[in-house]
């Protein structure tokens, strides 16, 4: 049934930005809810805005829609003064395309991107009059389910959801599908049909495993309880993407979102080996997509979606193989028309520099490049291969193609870190902006160069060679900011930085266990949500929700655990063997660096044999690659 | 490798003026969101759309005046400069399949470049406010009585928020005609309000005002509002926009 529109309406006249709330978008799919077997909802636990931009979610609600047994709509979070509209008034979380309440979804499926949005999965469960516990919902309740990245380490919110899928949906969705309308035809009750969910692969049922501690409070073991429960879960992976669809039609959105473009997906995985990077550890292997099929894609898309702007999108898109190819027959076929190319992402090189001129043409807004540590001995440790003489030719080539704007990503708290290290931040930050000053002196340019140094603090992620180690506490961080502060100033130079409260909850978060839920129910019922929204995080209702369910959140974000400990996700993989990363943790121990193996020779992570994959690179790689 | 020059953004010959609705749920876009769609609808359509220059090419397109969120339209007019001369009904066909849901094509003519901007004929728009009262005649006469208030008031003053605080204005010289027409239970407001030169009054501003001189209670103090069309100058009246 849907939902009292003139009620809405009163509603949407008095909220912010209210068109995120209503459908018509183009390309949005409208079919009729009665005729189709399967109803599956997509949850993005944050603000239209935010997920919206998402690759995962165009992906998935596309294969979805492709089916004629299925229809696939979409729900944000509400932001705070809408939830709080719906709330007073009695609205549910509805679907933006038939405004129908979530509840009368078969299948509500929430995209997990990061940890400081589980309190807004609480918050769209609580609008939609889903019971939040698995445990508590009825046959009649949809079924709730997890993906994205925090699925790798889903176990504070794990008593959340029926089942949580790990790694690529594509083919995935797909089985879900089947299986759960197979399970419908033959009336199979809840259980049973969370049981044959569970032998999808990379399908985890969390109430099909119990978790046993021991008095020191660290895990004894996890254990599955039905013999339909895989041990490990490993992720699912396309093994060819070019096998799979990729939307030819994302939705156009009538608001203005974070990224409001066409997102071409040039390769998957990245096999830098960044130590710290969950991202390049879970996503692996690396699988390019082929040229051909790439700008024949952008050019349905164009046609389609009636965007200006193509994102060649990956995470490290220098290093397509067949890069300069792409970003050159892009350019030839669209220049004239008004549809631009950019490359979110670039490496520390020349090469880089060369290829954002390229596309940049003109208008040289700002470059981004993340050295990530102050020394050389810091970048060896977490595998950063990058030196002072890449950063300072990279910075230089910049200014010396015109851009004025240069911003440096670094971590802070890093497993190592010391005064020196954070020393280095400052002078690697002087050097480079002495370098653009007397490169714009050369060319005579009249503006002065900016360079911003922006911080963020080491969150420890799950199936990461760092996932052992402490977050250093706050307090140091605190100082390691303040030390920044101090000496990242005067002309030329900005820093930024991230609140180190963000940062605590988020590792509490990403090494937690279930013993987290009840802390997540507790600070959403203080009203917590919005986390990742700095004016929106209140610290102290965290604080209380900890000390209500006698929770230390130091023991997940501050204490260093063993190599033989059981880890909260110890059941989960993503294909990357532990051994890898005990060898990756000891090799950062003693500083020695780890090649990327697209190079040519295997670093023996695993994912290949265990996931029966292999790496997909089109042309080996010729220039650019150190 | 391609090399960095820039292509001619090419010369307008031709402008297109669209004339299109913005209803439904589209009623919510801000105005930005409402020419960004247009844009895209235009890109999709493939039509030879001509180019600022400089790095940054953008379709050279010009509008009618915002229109505030939540408010209905039936008279948007947006300009959109041609590279080359196309026929109207061509772009009737390329277009309107690709527009989204509440913006319909009313009308389109396609001008020789060089027409004056819409920002510099545009004197004035017509807006329809409808209140829907739930208890009929009282409310009506009420409304009436708010009106007649309004027209007889040398100064009306709404008080509008702005970022950079908040300032009165008085939008009654603004106001060149308010009536009243009693239909099916409801009071259909019949407005022509300054959109140029001399000013820009909000019809959203004036229905909270009628509403709040009715003393009308919440269930219909929103009115639902509809600009009805634009206005220009010919031998010193206000006549509807040509369609010429």
């Amino acid at each position: 049934m849907q939902i009292n529109s003139e009620l809405l309406d009163e509603i949407l006249s008095e909220v912010e930005r209210p068109i995120r709330y209503v459908d018509g978008e183009w390309n949005a799919v409208h079919k009729r809810l009665d005729d189709v077997a399967v109803r599956v909802l997509l949850a993005f636990p944050d603000t239209y805005e935010v997920g919206m931009s998402h690759l995962g979610l165009k992906i998935l609600y596309y294969i979805l829609n492709q089916r004629d047994d299925t229809a696939c709509e979409r729900a944000f979070m509400p932001w705070v003064d809408m939830h709080a509209a719906m709330k007073a008034r009695g609205v549910p979380l509805y679907s933006l395309e038939s405004h129908v309440p979530a509840s009368e979804f078969d299948i509500v499926g929430f995209s997990l991107q990061y940890e400081l949005s589980y309190t807004n999965v609480l918050a769209m469960l609580d609008l939609a009059g889903i019971p939040a516990r698995a445990s508590a919902r009825g046959e009649r309740d949809p079924l709730v389910i997890a993906g994205g990245p925090c699925a790798y380490n889903p176990e504070p919110v794990a008593p959340f959801f029926d089942a949580v899928l790990l790694g690529e949906g594509e083919e995935a969705v797909g089985e879900i599908v089947d299986e759960y309308k197979r399970s419908k035809r033959e009336g199979l009750s809840r259980r049973a049909t969370l049981e044959a969910l569970a032998r999808v692969p990379g399908v985890y049922v969390p109430s099909l495993y119990d978790v046993e501690y021991r008095a020191d409070g660290k895990i004894a073991r996890i254990v599955p309880t039905s013999p339909a429960a895989a041990y490990p879960v490993r992720k699912r992976v396309v093994k060819d993407l070019g096998a799979v669809p990729f939307p030819d039609k994302f939705v156009v959105p009538f608001a203005e979102v974070i990224h409001d473009r066409i997102m071409l997906e040039v390769f998957r995985g990245c096999t830098h080996g960044c130590r710290f990077c969950q991202a390049g550890m879970v996503y692996r292997p690396v699988r390019e997509r082929d040229l051909d099929d790439l700008c024949e894609l952008a050019g349905r898309l164009v046609t389609n979606t009636g965007y200006e702007e193509i994102s060649l999108m990956s995470l490290s898109s220098a290093d397509y193989s067949r890069i300069r190819e792409l970003v050159s027959s892009l350019l030839e076929r669209y220049s004239g028309s008004g549809v631009a190319v950019s490359l979110p992402s670039l490496r520390v090189d020349s090469f880089s520099v060369d290829l954002a001129k390229e596309v940049e043409r003109g208008r040289k807004s700002g470059l981004t490049f993340a050295p990530e540590a102050g020394t050389q001995r810091l970048r060896d440790v977490i595998n950063k291969g990058v030196t002072r003489d890449d950063l300072i030719d990279a910075a230089r080539a910049a200014f010396a193609a015109g851009w004025q704007n240069l911003k440096l990503y670094f971590m802070i708290g890093l497993p190592t870190e010391t005064d020196e290290d954070l020393a280095g931040i400052v002078d690697l930050a002087k050097e480079v902006l002495a370098c653009g000053r007397e490169e714009l002196r050369r060319a005579g340019a009249a503006r002065s160069p900016q360079v911003t140094v922006s911080v963020s603090s080491f969150v420890p992620k799950a199936h990461t060679p760092f996932q052992w180690h402490p977050q250093c506490p706050m307090e140091e961080l605190e100082a390691k900011q303040a030390y920044l502060k101090r000496h990242l100033r005067g002309k030329g130079l900005k820093l930024a930085w991230h609140d180190v409260r963000a940062s605590f909850l988020e590792a509490v978060f990403s090494r937690g266990d279930r013993r987290l839920a009840p802390v997540l129910e507790e600070a959403v019922a203080l009203g917590c949500r919005f986390d990742a929204w700095h004016e929106e995080l209140r610290f102290e209702k965290w604080q209380e929700a900890f000390a209500r369910s006698c929770v230390d959140p130091r023991f997940y974000a501050n204490t260093h655990w063993a190599y033989d400990d059981v880890l909260p996700w110890d059941h989960l993989t993503a294909g990357v063997t532990k051994e890898y990363l005990v060898s990756e943790s000891k090799r950062a121990a003693e500083g020695v660096a780890t090649p990327d193996c697209r190079l040519g020779r295997c670093v023996k992570c695993g994912v290949c044999p265990e996931l029966r994959v292999a790496p997909r690179i089109l042309a080996r790689p010729v220039e650019g690659v150190s | 490798m391609v090399s960095a020059a820039v292509s001619p953004p090419g010369k307008p010959q031709a402008t297109c003026r669209l004339r299109l609705t913005k209803k439904g749920p589209a009623r919510f876009m801000s105005h930005l969101d409402f020419i960004r769609a247009v844009e895209r609808a235009v890109r999709r359509a493939a039509l030879p759309v001509a180019l600022t220059g400089g790095f940054h090419p953008h379709p050279r397109m010009s509008s009618s005046p915002a229109l505030p969120v939540g408010v209905e339209s039936e008279c948007e007019l947006v300009d959109v400069e041609l590279r080359e001369r196309v026929g109207v009904d061509e772009v009737k066909e390329r277009l309107e399949p690709l527009l989204p849901d509440g913006l319909r094509l009313m009308w389109c003519m396609v001008l020789p470049f060089g027409e004056p901007p819409l920002s510099s004929v545009i004197r004035a728009a017509s807006y329809e406010m409808v209140f829907e009262c739930g208890d009929g005649i009282a409310s009506q006469d009420a409304v009436e009585a708010a009106i007649e208030g309004f027209v007889r008031a040398d100064s009306v003053r709404v008080v509008r928020t702005t970022p950079k605080g908040t300032k009165e204005f008085n939008i009654r010289p603004l106001i060149y005609d308010l009536g009243l027409r009693r239909r099916d239970g409801a009071a259909h407001v019949w407005m022509l309000a300054a959109a140029g030169p001399a000013g820009h009054v909000r019809p959203d501003d004036v229905a909270r005002e009628i509403a709040r001189r009715a003393g009308l209670g919440r269930a219909c103090a929103r009115a639902r509002i509809v600009r009805k069309d634009f206005y220009v100058e010919r031998n010193g009246e206000l006549v509807p926009f040509p369609r010429e």
